[in-house]
C-alpha cells in the first residue's frame, strides 16, 4: 500500500510503511465517517423542511410499528403465560362432568363458579387406575365479593391438592387442621386486596358460614394467588353439594400412558376427561385466529404507512428537482442522489419505528389491561411481553420499509437529469 | 490558492494538458424538439479557450448562451459536432464519466445563487466535497472557510443564504463552485440579480482568480460593461459566434 506523500512500501510490521498506513488509515476512516455524517445530516435538514408532512408520515410508520408490536407481543407473552400455567396447574387431565370440556378447563384455570358437579365416587375409581400418580378432588365455587365488584372464588381442597402443587408454600399461619373445619387459607393476592391477616373472619358460602383465616399463601404467580381455600367437606356443606365435586385433578405416573388412562376413564359414565395440553392448544388456536384478522388489519395499517413514506418522499423528490439539478451541476453522481433521497426515506422510517417502539412501551400496560378486559381468558403474568429482540425487529422492520419505500424515489431521483430537472421539465 | 498548470488526476479523464486548450468546440450544434417543432439552439460554433483565459460571452436573450454553457459544463450533449473539455470527448460520454468530468474540471456559478436553504453558507460551500473526494471534517472544512474568507465571506460562515444580500449570496456560490478546486470556472449570468456595485464586485473577484491563480473562467453577461473587463469578449446571435 502506498503511504502519504507518494512514500511507498513499508520495511516491517514495525516499520516506516506500517505506521503510515495505520495514518493513512485513520485519515480514510476520518473521511468516511465525516462523508456518513454529512449525507445524515443533510437528510435530516432536507426532512426538516417540512416538519408537517414529516411528522404525519413518521407518526404513520409509529403507528403502524406500535401495532404490530403490540400484537407480536400479545401473542408471545400470551403463549408463554398460558404455558407457564398450564405448567403450574400441576396436573395433566382434569376429570369433569359431562359438558363443554373446554369451559370446564378453562373456568378451572380461571377460577369460576361451575355448574357441573360429578359424584366423588369417581374419584374412588380413579384413584384406584394404576396409572395415576397423584390425583385431587377440587370443588370450585363463586360468589360475588363482599365487597367491590369483585367475584371471590372459593375452592374447597384437601391434602391431596398440595401433592399436585409441592411449591406452594405458605408464606405464613398453617394449613386446614380438619376437611370440616370452618377454616380458609387465602391466596397472595385475595390476603393482599382484602387487607385481611391470620385471624381474621370471612363470610364463605351461599349461606354465608364464618371461616377463619389460618394461613395465607406465598405468591405464586398463578391463579392460585386469587383464590380463597376451604376445607373439601366444608365447602361442599357451605355450597349445598355435599358428596360433590366440580373437578379431579390427575397427574399421571408417566406421561406416555395418557393416551390408555384416557380411554379407561371415558368408560365411567356421566364423566368427561380433557387433558391440558388441549386446553391449551385450543386457546391458542383460539387466539390465534383472532390474531391472524388483526394482523391483517396491522398489515393494511403498514401498507397504508409504506405507502404515506414512497408519496412523501415522492413529492419531496419532485419538490427538489432544481435543487437535485444543482447538486448533480456540482459533482454529485446518480448515487450520491441516491443515497441522500434513500437515507431520507429510511431516517423517516427509523424514526416512526422509535416512535412504535416508544409507543408500545409507554402504552404497554393500558394495552395488556384492554386486552384483559375483552377476551375471555387471560392467564396469570405479563400477556403483552416486550422483549429486547421484539423492539429490535420492529425498529427492523421500520427500517426496510423505509429502504423499500424509498427505492423508487431514489432511484427517480438519481435518474434526473439536470438539465432538465433545473428546467422544470421532469 | 493556485490552480495554474494542475492536473486532473487519477480517473480515466486526460487533462488536455498538453494541448493547453481547456475547451475546444468545433462546429458544435444544439437542437431542440419541442412538439413538432425544432430549435436550432447552437449552429456550428467553432471555440477554443485556452488554460488562464478569462472570456466573457454576450448576446441577446435566447441567442444560445447558456445552451453553450450547458454543453461546456457538461449538464447536456451537443446534437453535432465534437466537443472536447480538458481533452475529453464529451458528445458520446455516458453520464458517469459525465459526472466525473463535472467534479474534475468545472466548477458553476448560476445566475440565481442556487444555494441550498437548509444549509449554512460554509456547509453549502463544502456540499460538492460531499460528492466524492471528501478530505474529512477538519481540511474540508478549512478549505471552505479559508475560499469564504478570500471572497469576503469570512463573518458569515453560519448564516443561512436568506440572511444574505444577493452580492453576498453570489460570493458564497462562487466560493463553492471553487471549492473542488476546478480547472474551469463557469458562470452564467453572475451578476443578472445583482446591483451594479455588486455586479462589479463580482467582476472583480473573477479577474482577480484569473490574473492571480491563472483559473479559466467563461462567464456569461448581458452586460457590455462588464464584459469589457474580459480580455476576451464572445458574441452570439441566432446561435452562432459572430465575433
Amino acid at each position: 500500500m502506498k503511504g502519504i506523500g507518494g512514500k511507498v512500501e513499508g520495511i516491517g510490521p514495525n516499520g516506516t510503511g506500517a505506521r503510515f498506513e495505520a495514518q493513512w488509515r485513520r485519515v480514510y476512516d476520518r473521511a468516511v465517517l465525516h462523508t456518513i455524517a454529512s449525507y445524515l445530516g443533510l437528510a435530516l435538514r432536507n426532512l426538516s423542511r417540512n416538519p408537517l408532512r414529516t411528522g404525519l408520515t413518521v407518526t404513520g410508520i409509529g403507528v403502524s410499528v406500535a401495532v404490530f408490536l403490540t400484537i407480536s407481543a400479545f401473542y408471545s407473552g400470551y403463549r408463554a403465560s398460558l404455558d407457564r400455567t398450564v405448567e403450574q396447574m400441576g396436573y395433566e387431565v382434569l376429570v369433569t362432568a359431562k359438558g363443554c370440556p373446554y369451559e370446564a378447563a378453562t373456568l378451572v384455570m380461571k377460577g369460576g363458579n361451575i355448574p357441573m358437579y360429578v359424584d366423588e365416587r369417581v374419584f374412588d375409581q380413579l384413584r384406584a387406575d394404576p396409572d395415576v400418580g397423584a390425583i385431587s378432588r377440587m370443588f370450585m365455587q363463586g360468589t360475588p365479593a363482599a365487597t367491590g365488584s369483585k367475584f371471590q372464588v372459593y375452592l374447597g381442597v384437601d391434602d391431596d391438592y398440595l401433592k399436585l402443587k409441592p411449591w406452594m408454600k405458605l408464606q405464613r399461619g398453617r394449613w386446614f387442621q380438619g376437611d370440616e373445619a370452618a377454616e380458609a387459607v387465602l391466596g397472595y393476592n385475595v390476603a393482599e386486596y382484602l387487607r385481611t391477616d391470620l385471624g381474621a373472619e370471612l363470610a364463605a358460602g351461599q349461606k354465608g358460614q364464618r371461616v377463619h383465616v389460618v394461613g395465607v399463601f406465598d405468591k405464586s404467580g398463578t391463579q392460585d394467588d386469587g383464590l380463597v381455600f376451604l376445607p373439601l367437606a366444608f365447602a361442599q356443606e357451605a355450597f349445598d353439594r355435599k358428596g360433590k365435586l366440580t373437578g379431579i385433578a390427575v397427574k399421571l405416573s408417566h406421561i406416555e400412558r395418557m393416551d390408555s388412562f384416557i380411554e379407561r376413564a371415558f368408560e365411567i359414565p356421566s364423566v368427561q376427561v380433557i387433558t391440558l395440553a388441549q386446553v391449551r392448544g385450543t386457546i391458542l388456536d383460539l387466539v390465534g385466529s383472532a390474531r391472524i384478522f388483526i394482523s391483517a388489519a396491522a398489515l393494511v395499517a403498514i401498507l397504508v404507512a409504506s405507502l404515506g413514506v414512497f408519496n412523501s418522499t415522492m413529492m419531496s423528490v419532485l419538490e427538489r428537482s432544481f435543487e437535485i439539478g444543482v447538486m448533480k451541476v456540482l459533482g454529485a453522481s446518480p448515487g450520491n442522489v441516491f443515497a441522500i433521497v434513500w437515507i431520507e426515506a429510511t431516517l423517516i422510517c427509523f424514526s416512526g419505528g422509535l416512535l412504535g417502539a416508544a409507543l408500545t412501551l409507554v402504552l404497554g400496560r393500558f394495552t395488556e389491561e384492554a386486552v384483559r378486559a375483552v377476551i375471555p381468558y387471560a392467564p396469570p403474568g405479563h400477556i403483552v411481553a416486550l422483549t429486547p429482540p421484539l423492539l429490535a425487529s420492529g425498529l427492523a422492520g421500520a427500517v426496510l420499509i423505509g429502504l423499500l419505500a424509498g427505492f423508487y424515489p431514489a432511484l427517480k431521483a438519481s435518474y434526473l437529469r439536470p438539465i432538465r430537472s433545473m428546467k422544470g421539465t421532469l | 490558492m493556485s490552480v495554474s498548470g494542475r492536473t486532473v488526476d487519477g480517473g480515466k479523464i486526460e487533462d488536455g494538458l498538453a494541448g493547453k486548450l481547456i475547451v475546444e468546440a468545433r462546429t458544435v450544434g444544439k437542437t431542440y424538439a419541442r412538439a413538432a417543432e425544432k430549435i436550432e439552439a447552437l449552429r456550428g460554433i467553432d471555440l477554443s479557450v485556452a488554460r488562464g483565459e478569462m472570456t466573457a460571452i454576450t448576446g441577446e436573450s435566447g441567442s444560445g448562451k447558456t445552451t453553450l454553457m450547458n454543453l461546456i459544463a457538461c449538464i447536456d450533449h451537443p446534437t453535432s459536432g465534437s466537443l472536447k473539455i480538458a481533452g475529453q470527448s464529451v458528445e458520446n460520454l455516458p453520464e458517469r464519466s459525465l459526472t466525473d468530468l463535472r467534479r474534475r474540471v468545472v466548477g458553476f456559478v448560476f445566475q440565481e445563487f442556487s444555494l441550498l436553504p437548509s444549509l449554512t453558507v460554509l456547509a453549502n460551500v463544502r456540499l460538492p466535497l460531499m460528492f466524492g473526494g471528501d478530505p474529512g471534517a477538519p481540511a474540508g472544512t478549512a478549505r471552505a472557510a479559508d475560499l469564504l474568507e478570500r471572497v469576503g465571506l469570512g463573518h458569515r460562515l453560519r448564516f443561512h443564504p436568506r440572511e444574505l444580500s444577493g452580492g453576498e449570496a453570489q460570493r458564497a456560490a462562487i466560493a463553492r463552485a471553487l471549492v473542488r478546486r476546478p480547472s474551469l470556472l463557469l458562470a452564467d449570468e453572475p451578476t443578472g440579480n445583482l446591483d451594479a456595485r455588486n455586479a462589479a464586485a463580482i467582476f472583480d473577484l473573477f479577474r482577480e482568480l484569473n490574473e492571480r491563480d491563472h483559473l479559466t473562467i467563461i462567464v456569461v453577461t448581458h452586460s457590455a460593461d462588464l464584459a469589457a473587463r474580459c480580455p476576451r469578449r464572445l458574441h452570439l446571435a441566432d446561435g452562432c459566434v459572430t465575433d
